[in-house]
C-alpha cells in the first residue's frame, strides 16, 4: 500500500497532467539551431514568383508541419527578422491540409507515406519544400537536409523547384552536395 | 566495530553488453535528459553554449546569432545530436537523469561522486576523504552492490566486494560527455548489479577534445589539482587526446575531530584514440594507468587483550585497463558492435590486498525489423581473476579465484503507435561465477500523448548474483572479553538476491519555462542477504585460542521499498536557472521465521535517507560572469547516529576570454564539519567532510 508522500506524488502527478500544454519548448540542440540558420539563408538564394504574395510587403511566412524538431529555435531565429524587405513570421501546422500562406514549408521527420503525401500536395505551388527524411529531395521535395561527419549538408532537386516556379541561385546549387534534375541551374 | 562485512558483491557486474555504450547511446542517449536534457546537445566544442537555453521568446542575446553566419560558414559548423533515436531521451520508459557538460561546469564539483549528488534519488555520502558510499533507492554501503557503473561501455567495479571504487574513478571530468543515471533495474539490458540502477559514464570523441587544455587549482581541501591534456589528427582518419592528471587531497577530520589521516593522491595518464577505418566502420581505442595511495584509520581486533583499537593505514593503489570497440554500420536499419577490454588493478587496501585481471568480449546486434520493431540483442564473456591475501582482521578463501561469466540479453521495440506509443520487452539470461542460470526479464511502456510529455511504467525483475565476499569472506568483527571474536563466515551457498520492481513516471514540459520529471517505485525484494548467528565453538589453534561467536551470510530477507523522486527545472527569468528536487525512500525489510538474525534489518532501513531534498541555482551576472550555488538537504541515518545535514556549495566563475575560464568554489560552507555516513561494517573509520575552498583556472589552446 503507497505511504502518504507516495500517494501525494500520484496526486501531483494526475494534477500535473491535467494542466495546461504550450507547444513551445525551451530548448533546441543545435543542430536545430544551425538547421534553422540555413533555412533563412536558403530565402535570400530563392526568387519567389509574385503570385506567391499577397502583395509587394506581406510578410515572408515560414511553416513546420507535423512534429516540430525546432522547439522554438526557428522562432528564435527568425522572428525579427527581415528578407528582401519582407518581414519573416513562422508558423506550425500539424495537418499538411491545413497549410496555407506559406514560402517556405519545413516537413520534419516522418514516415514516409506523410511525406511523400504533403510534398505532392504542394506539387507545382510555390512554396519552398525543406525536408529531413531520407530521401527528401529524390522524393519530390526541393532542398533535403542532410547530416555528414555532424556537418549540415543538403540536396536540392531543381526539377521539383522549377514546377514551383522557384529560381535557385547559382551560389546555393554550388554548395549543394547534389542536384538533381537541372542543367540550367539559375 | 570492526571490519568489515561487504555485504557482497556482485559479480556479475557484467555490463552486459558490449555496447551498453552503444546500446544507450541508442536507446537512451539522447537528447538531453530530462530535465538536463535541453543542454546536453547544446554544449558543442565548436558552438560554446551559453549556460542556459535561451527561451523561445525571449532574444537569445548570450548566444551566437547563426543566421548572422554566412552559409559558406554554416557548411563546416558541426553540429551535436546524432540520430533519430537519440532524440527521444525524454520518452524513455525507465527513471532516467542525465549530467551534462553545463552541469559539470557549474556544479563546482572536482570528482565524479559529487557530481553524482546533484541525481535526485540517489543516495551519495562521503565515509571518509577517499572513500564513498553511493546507491540508488536504498541499500547504501560502502560496498554497495546494487548499483552497476559503466565507463564508456566498460564496467567499472570490484568483484571482490561488487562495489565500486570511487576513489580510482578518476576521469577528467572536461573528458566527460555526459553521465546518464538509470534509477530503477535494467537488469534486462545491463545485467547483474544493475538491481536499483545503472550509471553509465559517456566521454567525448577525441574529434571534440581537439587541441591543449591545461586545467589547475588549488584548495584547502583538493590542495594541488590539474589535468594536462592534447588532442591532435592522425592524417585524416584518426583523431586522439591524451591526458595526465593529478590530485592530491588533504585529510578530513575524524568523528572526534582528530585527524583522520585519510589524505591521499592519485597520479592518472590515459588517451583515446577514434579511428574511421571506413564509411561503415569505425574503432575506439581507450587506455589508461593509474598510481597512488591513500591512508585510512581501520579498526583493528586484538584477541589476547580483547581490544579493538585504531590502527592507521597506508594503501597503495595501481592499476590500468586497455579497450577497443569496433562499430560497423550494415545500414541505416541495422549496425553491429564488437568491443574488448581488459582491466588490471591492484590495491594494497585496508580490506586486504587484491591483485585482479579481467578480461571482457562483448558483442552486440541492432536490427530495426519492419516498421515497428528495433530489436538489440547481445552476448558477452568475461574472466576474471584474483588473487588476494588477507590482512590480520580479514580474508578470502579461497585465496585464488578464477571465474568466468556468460551472458545473453534481448530487447525488442516496439512501436504500437508511432511517436506515440512504445513498448519494450526483453531478458537477459545470465550464468554467472557462483550461481546458475539466472533470468531478468522486463517490459516497459512509453506513452507520449504529445511531444511535451510522456508516461512511462515498467515491471521487471532484476538479480544481484553472490560473489566472492558472500562465499568466501573469514573476518574479525570485534574481540570480546574470554578472549572471544565475533566472526564473519562466508556461506558457500549463499543465492542471488532478486527485486521485482514496478516504476511509473511521468515527464513534461508545461510551459516553456518550466520541465517536470515524477517517478514512483515499488520493489519487492526477495532473498536478501541477511547474517545468520550460527552455534558457539571454541577454537583452539588460534593464537590465543578463543570462543568463536560465528555470524555467516544467508538469504533470509524480504520485503519492499517505496518511493518518490520529483525534479524540476524552472527557468525564473532568462538569466536565471533554478532546479529544485526532491526525493522519499520508505524501506519496510522482514526475516524469515527461519532467521536468527536480528540486527540487519534495523542497519538496511536505518542506513538510507528518508528524505532528500535540493535546489540548484545558476545566475548569468554578465556576459562573462555566471554564479552558481547549490544546496542539498540529506535526511539523518538513525541506525548510524548520522543527523541530517544540508551541503551548500556556491561558486562563481568569470570568462575573461574564450579559452580561459577561472572560478572559485566554496563547498559545505554552512559548517565546519559533517558526518555523512557511518556503517558499523564499513572497512574504514568514518571522518567528517570539511568546509573547503579552491580557485582553478581552465585554459584551452
Amino acid at each position: 500500500m503507497p505511504s502518504r508522500p507516495v500517494a501525494a506524488a500520484l496526486a501531483v502527478l494526475i494534477s500535473i497532467a491535467g494542466s495546461r500544454w504550450i507547444s513551445t519548448q525551451a530548448s533546441a540542440s543545435s543542430e536545430y539551431q544551425v538547421k534553422a540558420a540555413f533555412l533563412f539563408h536558403f530565402a535570400q538564394f530563392v526568387d519567389w514568383p509574385p503570385e506567391a504574395f499577397k502583395d509587394g510587403v506581406s510578410p515572408l511566412t515560414y511553416c513546420t508541419v507535423g512534429e516540430d524538431p525546432f522547439h522554438g529555435a526557428l522562432d528564435a531565429s527568425l522572428n525579427g527578422k527581415t528578407i528582401g524587405g519582407r518581414p519573416v513570421r513562422v508558423l506550425h501546422y500539424k495537418e499538411a491540409r491545413e497549410i496555407q500562406g506559406c514560402q517556405v514549408l519545413f516537413v520534419g521527420m516522418a514516415d514516409k507515406k506523410f511525406v511523400s503525401a504533403t510534398v505532392a500536395s504542394l506539387n507545382g505551388s510555390p512554396v519552398l519544400t525543406v525536408g529531413e527524411s531520407s530521401q527528401f529531395a529524390q522524393q519530390g521535395g526541393m532542398i533535403g537536409f542532410l547530416l555528414e561527419d555532424n556537418k549540415v549538408r543538403f540536396e536540392i532537386n531543381l526539377d521539383a523547384a522549377e514546377r514551383g516556379k522557384l529560381k535557385i541561385s547559382a551560389r546555393l546549387l554550388a554548395l549543394a552536395k547534389t542536384v538533381i534534375g537541372g542543367p540550367k541551374g539559375t | 566495530m570492526s571490519t568489515k562485512r561487504g555485504v557482497s558483491v556482485s559479480d556479475g557486474g557484467r555490463a552486459s553488453f558490449a555496447g551498453t555504450g552503444v546500446l544507450l547511446a541508442l536507446l537512451l542517449s539522447c537528447e538531453p535528459a530530462w530535465p538536463q536534457a535541453p543542454q546536453a546537445t547544446q554544449s558543442s566544442q565548436t558552438e560554446p553554449a551559453p549556460p542556459e537555453q535561451p527561451a523561445p521568446e525571449t532574444s537569445p542575446s548570450a548566444q551566437k546569432d547563426l543566421t548572422q553566419v554566412s552559409i559558406e560558414n554554416l557548411m563546416d559548423v558541426e553540429v551535436t545530436s546524432a540520430s533519430k533515436k537519440e532524440q527521444r531521451l525524454s520518452q524513455v520508459a525507465a527513471a532516467i537523469f542525465v549530467i551534462t557538460q553545463e552541469d559539470i561546469r557549474s556544479s563546482g564539483a572536482l570528482n565524479i561522486p559529487d557530481l553524482l549528488r546533484m541525481v535526485p534519488g540517489l543516495d551519495v555520502a562521503q565515509i571518509n576523504a577517499n572513500t564513498w558510499a553511493i546507491s540508488s533507492r536504498g541499500f547504501n554501503l560502502q560496498f554497495a552492490n546494487k548499483l552497476l557503473v559503466l565507463v564508456d561501455g566498460r564496467a567499472v567495479y570490484t568483484p571482490l566486494f561488487g562495489g565500486v571504487n570511487w576513489d580510482t574513478l578518476d576521469i577528467p571530468l572536461e573528458d566527460i560527455e555526459r553521465i546518464e543515471v538509470i534509477r530503477g533495474p535494467g537488469g534486462t539490458v545491463w545485467g547483474a548489479n544493475a538491481v536499483n540502477g545503472v550509471i553509465n559514464i559517456i566521454t567525448k570523441r577525441t574529434s571534440d577534445t581537439q587541441g591543449g587544455l591545461v586545467v589547475a587549482g588549488s584548495g584547502t581541501q583538493a590542495q594541488e589539482f590539474g589535468t594536462v591534456q592534447y588532442g591532435g589528427k592522425i592524417k585524416d582518419r584518426s583523431s586522439y587526446r591524451i591526458f595526465g592528471k593529478y590530485r592530491n587531497e588533504n585529510h578530513f577530520s575524524d568523528l572526534n575531530g582528530q585527524n583522520g589521516e585519510d589524505g591521499w593522491h592519485l597520479l592518472h595518464g590515459g588517451f583515446r584514440v577514434d579511428t574511421k577505418l571506413s564509411a561503415k566502420d569505425s574503432l575506439t581505442t581507450e587506455g589508461d594507468l593509474f598510481t597512488g595511495e591513500e591512508g585510512s584509520i581501520i579498526v583493528h581486533s586484538v584477541l589476547a587483550t580483547a581490544q579493538n583499537i585504531n590502527v592507521e593505514r597506508l594503501a597503495s593503489l595501481s592499476g590500468g585497463d586497455a579497450f577497443a570497440r569496433w562499430d560497423h554500420t550494415f545500414s541505416s536499419r541495422s549496425d553491429t558492435t564488437f568491443q574488448f577490454y581488459f582491466d588490471r588493478y591492484k590495491r594494497d587496501g585496508p580490506e586486504s590486498s587484491e591483485h585482479r585481471d579481467t578480461i571482457d568480449f562483448d558483442f552486440q546486434n541492432h536490427i530495426v525489423l519492419g516498421a515497428r520493431q528495433d530489436l538489440i540483442w547481445g552476448a558477452g564473456y568475461r574472466h576474471s581473476s584474483d588473487q588476494t591475501s588477507g590482512t590480520i582482521d580479514q580474508a578470502f578463501f579461497p585465496t585464488y579465484v578464477s571465474g568466468q561469466f556468460f551472458s545473453t540479453f534481448i530487447q525488442d521495440q516496439i512501436t504500437l503507435k508511432r511517436d506515440r506509443l512504445d513498448l519494450y520487452v526483453g531478458s537477459k539470461i545470465e550464468n554467472g561465477y557462483f550461481t546458475g542460470f539466472d533470468y531478468e526479464p522486463s517490459a516497459r511502456m512509453a506513452w507520449t500523448p504529445s511531444t511535451l510529455r510522456t508516461f512511462w511504467g515498467a515491471i521487471s525483475r532484476a538479480s544481484r548474483t553472490p560473489t566472492q565476499r558472500d562465499v568466501g569472506i573469514d573476518a574479525a568483527l570485534a574481540a570480546l572479553p574470554g578472549p572471544a571474536e565475533v566472526e564473519l563466515l562466508g556461506n558457500p551457498k549463499f543465492k542471488s538476491e532478486h527485486v521485482i520492481a514496478y516504476e511509473a513516471g511521468y515527464r513534461a514540459q508545461p510551459t516553456d519555462r518550466v520541465s517536470v520529471d515524477v517517478t514512483v517505485f515499488f520493489n519487492n525484494y526477495y532473498n536478501l542477504e541477511s547474517a545468520e548467528s550460527l552455534p558457539s565453538f571454541f577454537d583452539p589453534n588460534s593464537v590465543p585460542p578463543v570462543l568463536v561467536h560465528p555470524k555467516s551470510y544467508s538469504n533470509k530477507l524480504y520485503g519492499n521499498t517505496q518511493g518518490v523522486e520529483v525534479s524540476i527545472k524552472w527557468k525564473a527569468t532568462s538569466r536565471w536557472t533554478l532546479s529544485p528536487s526532491y526525493s522519499f525512500l520508505e524501506m519496510h525489510l522482514h526475516t524469515q521465521a527461519s532467521s536468527l538474525d536480528t540486527t540487519s534489518v534495523a542497519d538496511a532501513q536505518g542506513s538510507n535517507p528518508g528524505h532528500q531534498a535540493q535546489l540548484h541555482s545558476l545566475v548569468d551576472l554578465s556576459r562573462n560572469f555566471t554564479w552558481e550555488t547549490s544546496a542539498y538537504f540529506v535526511g539523518r541515518l538513525p541506525a548510524q547516529f548520522v543527523a541530517s545535514y544540508t551541503r551548500l556549495d556556491s561558486q562563481l566563475t568569470w570568462r575573461p576570454a574564450e579559452q580561459v575560464q577561472l572560478s572559485l568554489t566554496g563547498q559545505n560552507l554552512l559548517s565546519d564539519h559533517h558526518a555523512e555516513f557511518n556503517d558499523q561494517f564499513q572497512s574504514v573509520n568514518s571522518s567528517q567532510v570539511k568546509r573547503s575552498v579552491y580557485a582553478k583556472v581552465t585554459w584551452r589552446f
